[in-house]
């Protein structure tokens, strides 16, 4: 899969007994008519990725024009986070990735954007 | 967004798919999408492909009365079942082709997906708390057309089963894998016998999803998603591809029910997993209303409230399942036996109705109302229709066992004993039926309240009251 990446780094929340965690984010722009798959990554003191969680999102239409931005998305970190967590003892920030991945076409790279990430517990 | 032209049109497109009022939709309430950008966006297909056929008013979903039976994982189906679910959708495709307007085809069953969701925005189901609720309405409906097609109105929609053990394709969706196959699809890029990525319905995402706490969370609110719908509803749909990747074709690729079936089970999993996991109770989200075509072609209305308790309002379950309630809905009519003049049950000669009634396999029930029990301690007992049976109380091997009854003090010391009258339902099973049916007469003894100090105790019925209640079958509405 082709795929382009973005950079944030963020602090880490202070999670309930649960440890459940959503990555929260923001004004996420994509075309209307690719789907897409985003993946997020923590990483990790020694550079490797850690996967954190996964975000599929179809597209409208094969013929549809232009781009739909979505205010938030939500993916549910929690056990990545938790694995993070273990390897990053005493971290207060975090370094992230989010991909964006497509299946092969003709189309070439995806253009996207992403305006802000934050890590939030869950509700 | 629309000029005035445009404006006029979208307004009687409306009106023609009977957008759901009490929903309050609206363009602000579907927080996948920002508003519109300077230069105007066409619909993404022409209302001519993408429309449902015309109806007048919606006739509102009252019950459905068939037995409740399990939907299984495609992959365990028996080949009979694989049969059957085939002869299902070759019915349905071979609608497209003998009436392409009757609602109940399979391109007719996929514009349903692309009117809701790759149209217009105020009718999207997407990206708030409607998905789910609208998408088990969607496959029960679709459900109940291919069981109809079929003359079977047992039939239940197979899962894909992706997040318990079956990553891949369903095998009777790709065996063979050609045209010949009504499950068939030519757009797919996940390739039979590929795997889903881990990352997208593995162990860990799965139970991810299983311990959100809200179900803000886990199934949105009026304005966002919730996160399962992107993961791994979305990822799912994204690797299997071609068709599965839009929400205006998704429908045309029939493993998209198979799909949402396990989404759907994921959400009555998500409930079963904790009672702490609720559904919302706030009317704006119970009382949206979805439409669609029934199996009989009726343009119905049900609301998210209808849709919250599949198993009993929807009638079905997802496998492994606990118990299959065989008896369709019923209504249940009382009859007086002079309980209190003879003490006895016994069938009365001038009830032929329920004279004849014993006599088949009609579901009949005692009513016993102010039924005299110790109640100064907690204890389970057994309720027999003879003094022989209940001395020997072997529990429902025993051809006259009734039933049995709980008392439950409220605190350990019973300062604070129930008052109100003691009233149990005792079902008639066969060999009671037949002793009542020759119009013989049963006299009912109680055992039990035995603990580790006090051996149990067998002793005759006494009650206030005894009545005979028959089940009749109800319409379905």
């Amino acid at each position: 899969m082709s795929d382009t990446t973005r950079h944030f780094r963020i602090a880490v929340p202070e999670l309930s007994g649960s440890g459940t965690a959503l990555l929260v984010l923001r004004e996420v722009k994509l075309p209307n008519n690719r789907p897409v798959t985003l993946r997020a990554y923590a990483v990790a003191p020694d550079s490797s990725r850690i996967l954190l969680g996964s975000s599929g999102l179809p597209a409208l239409a094969p013929e549809a024009k232009g781009s739909t931005t979505h205010p938030t998305l939500r993916i549910t970190v929690t056990s990545g986070l938790q694995r993070w967590l273990e390897v990053a003892r005493g971290a207060t920030q975090v370094e992230i990735e989010v991909k964006a991945e497509v299946l092969p076409d003709t189309s070439g790279p995806i253009a996207w954007s992403v305006s802000g990430a934050e890590l939030v517990p869950a509700r | 967004m629309f000029g005035t032209n445009e404006e006029e049109s979208r307004r009687r497109f409306l009106q023609q798919v009977g957008v759901g009022v009490l929903g309050g939709w609206s363009l602000d309430s579907w927080a996948g999408l920002a508003p519109p950008e300077a230069v105007p966006l066409p619909l993404p297909l022409p209302q001519a492909t993408c429309a449902l056929p015309a109806h007048g008013a919606a006739t509102a979903f009252r019950r459905d009365c068939r037995p409740i039976r399990p939907r299984q994982v495609a992959n365990r189906l028996t080949s009979a079942e694989v049969d059957q679910l085939k002869a299902a959708y070759q019915a349905m495709r071979a609608l497209d082709t003998s009436d392409p307007s009757d609602p109940r085809g399979f391109m007719q069953q996929a514009n349903v997906h692309c009117v809701f969701c790759a149209t217009d925005p105020a009718l999207q189901v997407h990206g708030s708390w409607r998905f789910f609720a609208w998408h088990r309405a969607y496959l029960y409906f679709h459900e109940r057309i291919l069981g109809k097609l079929i003359n079977n109105e047992n039939f239940r929609l197979p899962f894909w089963g992706w997040d318990s053990g079956f990553p891949t394709l369903p095998q009777p969706y790709v065996t063979p894998n050609n045209t010949t196959n009504p499950l068939f699809n030519p757009t797919r890029v996940l390739a039979p016998g590929t795997a889903l990525d881990p990352a997208d319905i593995g162990p860990t995402v799965i139970n991810d999803v299983l311990t959100l706490g809200s179900f803000d969370d886990f199934g949105g609110t009026a304005t966002g998603s919730g996160t399962p719908e992107n993961s791994p509803h979305g990822t799912v749909h994204v690797r299997v591809g071609g068709n599965m990747g839009f929400f205006s074709t998704a429908a045309r690729d029939p493993v998209f029910y198979q799909h949402h079936a396990t989404v759907d089970k994921l959400w009555s999993d998500w409930n079963k997993a904790s009672t702490s996991h609720t559904n919302p109770t706030d009317p704006a989200f119970t009382g949206l209303v979805f439409n669609f075509f029934d199996e009989n072609k009726v343009w119905r209305s049900i609301t998210a409230a209808q849709v919250l308790d599949h198993e009993n309002s929807l009638r079905y379950v997802y496998e492994p399942y606990r118990f299959w309630d065989r008896f369709l809905c019923l209504i249940w009519r009382l009859f007086p036996i002079d309980w209190r003049v003879t003490g006895r049950i016994v069938i009365p000669r001038t009830n032929p109705r329920l004279l004849e009634a014993l006599k088949g396999e009609t579901p009949i029930r005692l009513n016993v109302r102010g039924l005299e029990l110790p109640r100064d301690r907690s204890a389970i007992y057994r309720i027999y229709a003879s003094e022989a049976e209940a001395k020997a109380d072997a529990g429902d091997r025993s051809p006259g066992f009734l039933g049995t009854v709980s008392v439950v003090l409220n605190d350990p010391d019973n300062r604070h004993p129930s008052r109100g009258t003691l009233n149990v339902v005792l079902s008639v099973r066969q060999g009671v039926r037949a002793t009542l049916a020759r119009g013989e007469a049963i006299q009912p003894w109680v055992v039990g309240g035995g603990d580790q100090k006090t051996p149990k105790r067998a002793f005759q019925l006494r009650a206030a009251d005894v009545l005979v209640s028959v089940g009749t079958p109800e319409r379905e509405q």
